[in-house]
């Protein structure tokens, strides 16, 4: 690891470019999307799509820590739900202030994992998805069914509303739209980079084995049921959290809007877009499916029924020729772009494993 | 680097939080404005060679795709007629003759999309006041509220919502609750007339959507009150394919009356529960199911003698909206003349009247604020009509008071006074639907009257 | 009560003999080519959309309606295997388990297909009236509808058919031995993909048969079929997968404790409990109550 030796320094480095592409890159997107926010202050409407792409980059690379160990979840809309009516619930109803109340969402949402997870310790491949899409649908019709759980009003199919605080940051609500965005980011950055230590941990060693063939990572002695089941925790947790922010985003929450099938069908589309065992294959999904689906939606707003036959088409289309998703030939077209602009004399391998990661 | 970009954009990020939470303060939400509570206001005079707009944008998020696409469609006859004769008789004259122009997208009827259309109608397209329509009204309005855009509501919206501190939000229409007190009304009407001890039994039957959990929540407990017996409270998922289950239940508690809130499953249910043979001494009422086109796929006997609790409108005066509305809505749906349609009719009445009082701003959104203040000191009557009419025979007619009610003025918090003429309950017999209650609904051929059937016959007698 | 009970059981009897001829669709395409069809309620109601079409448009009814649905359910289920899931096998890395991958193709392709339905018929709900059998049989205080028994009927001849076609026959056998092992069989000489795709295009058309015999008196909206194709699942679930027997069981099981559920409840706790059921069962017992295959 270098040292970080001052800005000269790194001027310096960024002229030899002894720094990899991917993070210059990074650094460079990074610095674009700060300014969004304030160079599209009068157009609350875009800043609203990237908003709503961060919110999606983020539930599909939380959904792809399942992902990472192999496993593919098909009903973790209900974790976003249970995050999001929980915050919900409480502030609305007993006056908690969201910054506490994630963390029940969170606590509530692992708990669920744990319903699910543990008794699918043994399934594999399809029959664990199946579950999963099982219990995603139980969560949606018991929530749409129940109209009160002991003193809490849950309300059934009707929607729920946060009630309105104007600017008041002590319990999370903004007039404007910039610090939500600036919340998402650092959330979409948050996970994305803890994506990327886990798979670089020992745990995310264990995973990639697992993923591989887990008949031989058990063989070597790795417990596939334990590390899947955190993979599986970690995923459920933080996408409860993504669901309070969600929630706290919109203002008002329905059962069809976090907790629907579709929600469930929209992570998973996004995560396999964009490459659902990578690290950061989730992320560049949400930037493309997002912005494809509100483009749709506007142009095709005559044929409303086209929106999700081209979701389908396009989730078929990615089954069937690249299933793997876009992370893998978009790593391979960094690495082909360091090679031949970034460091066109340097042998490639060293610097790359770490900014490629794994596939 | 890695360390070092990660330090710097946590750095800017935090920064950008504390920065924009606590400074920014947003624009001020309008309190309670100062209304003239005396004087009507005056009609701002018209500047010559002041900027007029060409077109003034009303939006209206429609479900055009979905199971109550046709609900849309009439809605959208009605614009067309409301505009051809607003713009016709010269659009708002003091806005130098500013034509409506109105703007549909359509919500698939999913809330979700509600909501983002109506951000994209006031945040892109600059409408000046949205007219939320029948399923989502409460998403939509409450989306018009944050982004303070005018939002004029014809549906239920939960009372909390409705709130001094909801300024841009008015309701011309009642709170479900009230509907109950238009059948508790009926019934007794009918009992005298027919000489019989109405219902004491009621069974509650009501689907998963909105409008359907929160007005049945009002039911029982008021129906309590009255001394009636609830037997039975039975939700229902929206679609169920069979509805079997619930039939047997009512088949073993014999409510001697059904009140259900259904929509699209009518065909369904109906021919279930015809097939099932269930008799109902008196009957059932649906509270949503107006749709003529449910009925239209059904065999006659499955919708004989079923009440339908409607909003009054369509029949008063009905002679006018024939050569109006009716006949048009006929024509280019298929299908009678609904509530929704003369809703939106209304609406754009109502809005054009309102506009003529508005004060105009290039400013779009304190042109919405002036609006919004005219809006709400609307105050009208039969004798104090804006822009009257007169029907074909004669009778005359004011578009901005369609619903019945023959005065229409708003309360502080935005809703509507005065509910004369609001429901209507009527019966379908032989095919028609004949207006059985208020009594000034009923038309005036006096064999119809004598069509009211209460209680109904078994089915072994019919 | 018990009066209401008695008459829940029997509803529930009527109403566990259209999941059980939809599961039997499906338990073929799930036991014997080991895929998940997430489409298959949408093909379902695109094949009834089409024997509405011809009762709508040509007069014809259903019943008789069937001799045209049922041919064109088989090319229809043949087609989708051989263009659809036939290129996921050549990829599949694992030759015995089953491929998760089109699991999702599958969902994908539901996607598609409901929602063409829903652009190209509209979200308007069909309806057939009027057609044979109408009408119900009266025993005592039970009211059974003419059109529900048929179904009931239909799914015993259809179990009773398949079963027979599968152990009695030499075109059976080669379907189960390639259902046992697929390449043993290929090995035999049996054309693997070719059996795969018959058995997909039989699916589809005992799914047909079954959609044909509920259109009387069943509703048509674009997405009516996924509530049907999820129960589907829960029967061959519980049913186990390969057991023919066990999807009738298995259905018959599923609709009484569904109606009986709702007789104590309501219909939507009985559709939790329905889910539920199929939760504990994968995961206590995958092979079902009948199965022949293991998990």
């Amino acid at each position: 690891m270098k040292q970080n030796r001052g800005i000269e320094a790194l001027g310096e480095r960024l002229r030899t470019r002894q720094i990899p592409l991917g993070w210059v890159i990074i650094a460079v997107v990074l610095i674009l999307l700060i300014i969004v926010p304030f160079a599209w202050k009068d157009n609350s409407y875009y800043v609203h799509i990237v908003i709503t792409i961060f919110i999606w980059g983020y539930m599909a690379t939380a959904w792809g820590l399942v992902g990472q160990s192999g496993q593919l979840s098909f009903g973790h809309a209900a974790f976003m739900g249970i995050g999001a009516y929980t915050t919900g619930i409480l502030y609305s109803q007993f006056g908690v202030t969201p910054w506490l109340g994630v963390f029940v969402a969170i606590g509530l949402a692992t708990l669920g994992g744990v319903i699910i997870g543990i008794p699918t310790l043994r399934l594999r491949g399809v029959y664990f998805a199946l579950a999963t899409f099982a219990f995603g649908f139980i969560i949606l019709m018991i929530v749409k069914n129940a109209t009160y759980i002991g003193p809490v009003y849950i309300g059934g199919g009707a929607f729920l509303t946060l009630p309105r605080a104007g600017q008041a940051p002590a319990v999370f609500q903004f007039e404007s739209k910039t610090p939500y965005y600036f919340m998402a980011l650092a959330m979409l950055a948050g996970i994305v980079y803890l994506s990327h230590w886990f798979n670089r941990s020992r745990m995310g060693f264990y995973w990639t084995a697992i993923r591989g063939d887990q008949d031989a990572a058990e063989s070597l002695g790795i417990d596939a049921a334990k590390y899947r089941l955190r993979a599986f925790l970690i995923s459920c947790a933080l996408t409860g959290l993504g669901g309070a922010f969600f929630m706290q985003y919109f203002r008002f929450f329905s059962p069809q809007k976090v907790l629907d099938v579709s929600q469930s069908i929209q992570i998973a589309l996004i995560g396999i877009v964009g490459g659902w065992q990578s690290v950061f294959g989730p992320m560049i999904g949400g930037f493309i499916i997002v912005p494809v689906a509100e483009l749709l939606r506007l142009n095709l707003g005559a044929f409303p029924a086209m929106s999700p036959i081209i979701y389908g088409i396009i989730l078929m289309l990615f089954i069937l020729f690249m299933p793997n998703g876009v992370n893998e030939p978009f790593m391979r077209g960094l690495n082909w772009l360091e090679r031949k602009y970034w460091r066109p004399s340097q042998n490639a391998n060293n610097e790359n494993n770490e900014k490629v990661g794994r596939q | 680097m890695k360390k070092f970009v990660i330090l710097l954009f946590s750095v800017v990020i935090v920064a950008g939080l504390i920065f924009t939470g606590c400074a920014g303060e947003g624009p001020a939400v309008p309190t309670k404005p100062e209304e003239p509570t005396t004087a009507p206001p005056t009609v701002p005079p018209e500047v010559p060679g002041a900027e007029y707009p060409q077109e003034i944008l009303i939006g209206i998020p429609m479900h055009i795709t979905g199971p109550l696409g046709m609900v849309s469609k009439g809605q959208i006859v009605a614009a067309d007629v409301a505009l051809e004769e607003i713009n016709g008789a010269g659009g708002i004259k003091n806005m130098g003759g500013a034509k409506l122009r109105v703007l549909t997208p359509d919500t698939q009827l999913v809330p979700d999309i509600a909501v983002s259309e109506t951000e994209r109608l006031i945040t892109q397209e600059g409408v000046v006041v949205i007219i939320p329509t029948y399923m989502h009204g409460e998403e939509v309005a409450f989306t018009a509220q944050r982004f303070k855009c005018p939002a004029t509501q014809y549906q239920t919206i939960m009372p909390p919502t409705m709130s001094e501190e909801d300024w841009y939000v008015s309701r011309v229409f009642n709170d479900e609750d009230e509907d109950f007190f238009d059948n508790q009304a009926a019934y007794t009407l009918w009992n005298q007339e027919k000489g019989v001890d109405g219902p004491h039994s009621i069974a509650f039957l009501y689907g998963s959507n909105t409008w359907a959990t929160e007005a049945s929540a009002w039911g029982p407990p008021m129906f309590s009150d009255w001394g009636y017996d609830v037997v039975l409270e039975m939700p229902y998922m929206d679609g169920q394919a069979t509805f079997m289950p619930e039939i047997a239940k009512l088949k073993a508690a014999k409510p001697d009356h059904l009140i259900l809130f259904m929509q699209a499953e009518h065909p369904v249910f109906n021919r279930e529960l015809m097939e099932q043979q269930v008799d109902l001494p008196y009957g059932m009422i649906t509270q949503g199911g107006e749709n003529s086109e449910y009925y239209a796929i059904l065999p006659p006997e499955a919708y004989e003698y079923q009440f339908i609790h409607e909003d009054g409108d369509i029949w008063f005066p009905y002679r006018c909206y024939g050569d109006k509305l009716a006949q048009r809505h006929l024509d280019e749906t298929g299908l009678p003349l609904a509530t929704y349609a003369t809703n939106i009719y209304q609406g754009l009445w109502l809005i054009a009247q309102a506009l003529e009082r508005t004060e105009y701003s290039a400013d779009i959104q304190t042109f919405r604020d002036n609006f919004q203040r005219a809006y709400l000191a609307t105050d009208i009557s039969l004798d104090n009509c804006p822009d009257p009419q007169t029907c074909a025979d004669g009778t005359p007619w004011c578009p901005q008071l369609v619903r019945g009610s023959p005065t229409l003025s708003f309360m502080p918090s935005g809703h509507v006074t005065g509910r004369e003429g609001h429901a209507c309950l009527s019966q379908w017999r032989n095919g028609r639907r004949v207006p059985m209650w208020p009594e000034h609904m009923r038309p005036p051929e006096a064999e119809w009257q004598d069509l009211l059937v209460w209680p109904i016959p078994k089915w072994s007698e019919r | 009560m018990s009066e209401a009970l008695v008459a829940a059981v029997v509803t529930g009897i009527l109403l566990g003999g259209l999941y059980a001829v939809i599961a039997l669709g499906l338990n073929l395409i799930f036991g014997i080519i080991r895929v998940i069809n997430f489409a298959h309620g949408s093909i379902m109601i695109i094949l009834m959309y089409l024997g509405f079409f011809l009762w709508y448009l040509l007069g014809i009814d259903p019943y008789v309606g069937m001799l045209i649905v049922v041919p064109v359910a088989f090319g229809f289920g043949y087609g989708i295997q051989h263009v659809l899931i036939r290129p996921m096998f050549k990829r599949e890395k694992s030759y015995v388990v089953e491929p998760l991958g089109v699991l999702l193709l599958m969902a994908g392709f539901d996607l598609v297909i409901s929602n063409s339905a829903l652009w190209a018929f509209q979200a308007r709900v069909w309806y057939v009236y009027g057609s044979a059998f109408m009408g119900s049989v009266s025993l005592g205080f039970l009211h059974l509808t003419k059109q529900r028994l048929i179904v009931v009927l239909v799914a015993v001849l259809l179990t009773a058919g398949v079963y027979w076609l599968l152990n009695h026959t030499s075109l059976g056998n080669r379907i189960r031995a390639v259902g046992q092992n697929r390449e043993a069989a290929a090995i035999c000489g049996i054309n693997v993909h070719h059996i795969y795709a018959l058995t997909f295009g039989l699916g589809c058309a005992v799914t047909a048969v079954g959609g044909c015999a509920a259109l009387p008196f069943m509703p048509i909206t674009p997405f009516a079929g996924m509530g049907l194709a999820l129960r589907a699942f829960v029967v061959v679930i519980l049913g186990g997968l390969g057991s023919v027997r066990g999807a009738l069981l298995a259905g018959i099981i599923i609709g009484v404790v569904e109606t009986v559920g709702a007789h104590f409840t309501n219909s939507s706790i009985a559709a939790i409990i329905v889910f539920a059921i199929f939760l504990i069962i994968i995961v206590s017992r995958p092979k079902g109550l009948l199965g022949t295959i293991e998990v």
